[in-house]
């Protein structure tokens, strides 16, 4: 069955086909979801109420752009809810801070360990981190998203890849030592 | 050591291809929030549209039976010298009871038809009719009757042994209600009818002095709708149409014209001193644009087919402002800040709109008025066991308070106040006679302590016998019902769940109310006169009732809802003991402004 197909069942609250766009996009899905959240438990609470809004709100895609971004963008937004309700996301006092790049050595690193560091992220550096760094927002957007401004984003991504390099090096360094 | 690399790269790498596999019960969750949500969707509209169907009918109903028994009782009550012998042809010889009170009156002679109108009490503006009768049986006694909802007392005084006190319906109740008046009597006083009650309603009635009582009573009364000046006028309407216009949101033209001559009236203003007399009249017309407002809400789609029109209207305001009257001034400048401060707060609203975070105001404070219904769900009575197979009607009374809300979170609201309410019904076929020719079986109502002057009345169900059978020696039988009325100090205490957030809310509403008693009487009515025989015994000082309900509110602007809540409310304990099976419950379409702040 074609994605159009299913989309206009989907319209038509089609419970097979609800099914089936389920087992087609879950797992990409989920992936996001576990990037965003702070434990496995919380990433599947996620998925269940973004899939409930795309499957009730499913009549309002129109068709334009890619389906699957339709998707990631509610799942995104489902997942930033959660922190916007419990207001998380204080505000930092607008630095200057400088695209810096962050730079590491690696040799072993598995991507358990990566989506675990990102999980122990406080929410709103894994927030910015996310948005930013794996899911191409830019900071204006990112400020709009989460309701902070460019330099809270700003400072945060910088202090989120400098938490995620310390646990990586120091990960290496215990790794390195049991080699 | 491994390479260098951006760490931003790391995980983009690391991430790219990455997917994991959800728990299977996920699905089976979404499966049924999904079905959940379907049938939400479709009990809810059902339920709206019941409720809504259920609070349409009893506004009605209420408004038609506020109207009709008014009309009955005036045609009843109309005693004049003039026409005393038809009335008496047509109301009492035809009820067939020749030697009951007040047929062989000889009503020509009205001695003292002094009238006074007497503000005391809430809608009562009560006239004495003095006038003389003879030819009464020996039984002195005296039956005083009041009705609550009409205005007029007249008081029937006998040379020799017998009063008859009894009352006459001259106003219409719900014109008393609702268009508090200045009654101007036959002497010419003045006399504020119950503006007090209803501060909100400044239209003034004019009662002409036709026929004295009767043009009164037959509605001759003319309104005048503060007509004093073509200019007083034009601002009002101008006026109420810009704050409608706020309503509506309709905001871009207005605001030019609106923000153009503020600062031209608000200059005037201070340069003027007003009389007292001025201002008064000023204050009258800005109250009459609170009243203006809600009417012109309702129309308004007719309003904006003249809205052109009106503009062109507020424009001659501004060019006549300079050399015109002051109070016109004090309006536009009034509603004119306000309709600025108003615009203001709509663009803020807008601006808003899409945060998710907007401040919401925690306290709001709710003036009310509603027509309420009080009736029982069962068929016993609270007077007597003997009446409990007797037929009851409930009565329609209006209830006014205030009320102040908390909002606990942006669905939950508490709130509570203060309301005074008045209930009444009606128990049909009830006999009176004199205790002294009672009938074996007959007995005095149980829970009734009478009068001195009723004590020698006794009452009884007529349903356990019929009327014919009692000998026509029992001269002073009468086919009558009984009126129970009550009245309480009410304090609610509920919860409000908003449950759909669109322009108009809706809200659940549950709680509890405190009643505290503050009015107790039984009247019998015979013929359409009522006389009041005593209280009822078993009344509780301090009564609850569960209260159940919807809320609708209609934003205005940010901070002024226009609320319409139909509630029930079932009374728990209103009688002490033998409450005699009578299960009363209230109804009442509470409706009125709230203001958030």
């Amino acid at each position: 069955m074609s994605l159009e197909l299913l989309i206009v069942k989907c319209k038509k609250n089609n419970r097979k086909a609800q099914g089936e766009l389920y087992s087609l996009y879950a797992k990409k899905l989920f992936t996001l979801c576990l990037k965003y959240s702070k434990s496995y438990a919380e990433s599947e609470d996620n998925l269940q109420d973004a899939f409930v809004t795309i499957l009730s709100k499913i009549k309002q895609y129109n068709g334009k752009g890619s389906f699957e971004g339709w998707m990631k963008r509610i799942v995104i937004n489902t997942a930033l809810q959660r922190y916007r309700k419990a207001s998380v996301l204080d505000v930092i006092k607008d630095d200057d801070f400088l695209e810096e790049v962050v730079e590491i050595e690696v040799d072993h690193v598995s991507l358990e360990f990566l989506l675990s560091i990102i999980q122990e992220l406080p929410d709103k550096y894994r927030l910015v981190f996310n948005l930013y760094v794996l899911d191409g927002f830019s900071h204006k957007e990112i400020a709009e998203m989460l309701n902070i401004s460019v330099g809270t984003s700003k400072s945060n991504l910088s202090r989120a890849r400098n938490i995620l390099k310390d646990k990586i090096e120091k990960n290496e360094f215990k790794i390195t030592k049991t080699l | 050591m491994g390479n260098k690399k951006n760490i931003d790269r790391l995980f983009q790498e690391q991430f790219k291809d990455f997917e994991a596999t959800p728990n299977d019960a996920v699905w089976g969750n979404i499966q049924s929030k999904l079905n959940e949500r379907n049938s939400n969707k479709r009990r809810i509209p059902v339920w709206v549209m019941f409720s809504c169907a259920v609070a349409t009918l009893v506004f009605f109903v209420g408004l038609s039976m506020l109207f009709l028994p008014a009309n009955e009782s005036v045609e009843a009550v109309v005693v004049t010298p003039e026409n005393q012998n038809s009335i008496s042809n047509d109301k009492f010889v035809s009820a067939g009871k020749e030697e009951a009170l007040f047929v062989n009156k000889s009503t020509e002679k009205i001695i003292d038809s002094k009238l006074k109108v007497n503000q005391s009490n809430a809608n009562m503006g009560v006239m004495y009719l003095k006038t003389q009768k003879d030819g009464l049986s020996n039984e002195s006694f005296k039956i005083k009757s009041e009705v609550t909802s009409a205005a007029v007392k007249s008081k029937l005084a006998n040379r020799g042994s017998n009063e008859i006190n009894s009352n006459i319906l001259l106003l219409n109740k719900s014109e008393l209600i609702q268009k508090p008046s200045l009654v101007q009597n036959s002497s010419g006083e003045m006399v504020n009818g119950n503006n007090k009650m209803f501060a909100s309603n400044k239209y003034r009635y004019d009662v002409v002095k036709g026929e004295g009582v009767v043009a009164v009573a037959e509605g001759n009364t003319k309104v005048v709708f503060n007509e004093k000046l073509n200019n007083q006028d034009s601002s009002r309407s101008a006026s109420g149409f810009l704050s409608e216009n706020n309503a509506k949101n309709n905001v871009i033209e207005q605001t030019n014209a609106i923000k153009k001559f503020t600062p031209i009236t608000s200059s005037n203003i201070e340069e003027r001193e007003f009389t007292g007399n001025l201002k008064d009249n000023s204050n009258d017309i800005v109250e009459d644009n609170v009243v203006n407002f809600s009417d012109d809400t309702i129309l308004v789609k007719s309003e904006m087919e003249n809205s052109l029109d009106r503009i062109s209207l507020v424009e001659e305001v501004v060019i006549d402002e300079e050399c015109k009257e002051e109070e016109v001034g004090a309006t536009v400048e009034k509603t004119i800040d306000e309709a600025v401060a108003e615009l203001e707060e709509i663009q803020k609203n807008e601006d808003n709109i899409d945060d998710n975070e907007v401040a919401f105001s925690k306290w709001k404070i709710a003036p009310n008025i509603a027509p309420v219904y009080y009736n029982t769900l069962s068929s016993g009575s609270p007077i007597d066991s003997e009446l409990s197979g007797n037929k009851k009607k409930g009565k329609i009374n209006m209830s006014y308070g205030i009320g102040v809300g908390y909002a606990i979170n942006k669905k939950l609201t508490i709130r509570t106040g203060v309301n005074k309410i008045k209930l009444g019904y009606n128990t049909q076929d009830v006999a009176i006679y004199p205790f002294a020719e009672a009938p074996v079986d007959g007995r005095g109502l149980k829970n009734i302590t009478l009068t001195s002057e009723a004590s020698s009345l006794n009452l009884s169900g007529s349903s356990g016998y019929s009327i014919s059978q009692i000998p026509s020696s029992y001269s002073l039988l009468y086919d009558s019902s009984l009126n129970q009325r009550l009245g309480y100090i009410e304090v609610p205490v509920e919860l409000s769940y908003k449950i759909s957030e669109k322009k108009m809310k809706i809200n659940v509403i549950a709680g509890v109310s405190t009643f505290f008693l503050n009015e107790n009487g039984i009247y019998t009515e015979t013929n359409g006169i009522e006389t009041h025989i005593g209280e009822a015994n078993n009344l509780n000082k301090i009564s609850y009732s569960t209260n159940i309900g919807l809320g609708f509110n209609y934003n205005i602007s940010k901070a002024f809802n226009f609320n319409f809540e139909p509630t029930f409310k079932y009374q728990l304990n209103a009688f002490s003991n033998d409450s005699g099976n009578f299960n009363p419950y209230i109804l009442g379409v509470y409706t009125g402004f709230s203001f958030k702040f």
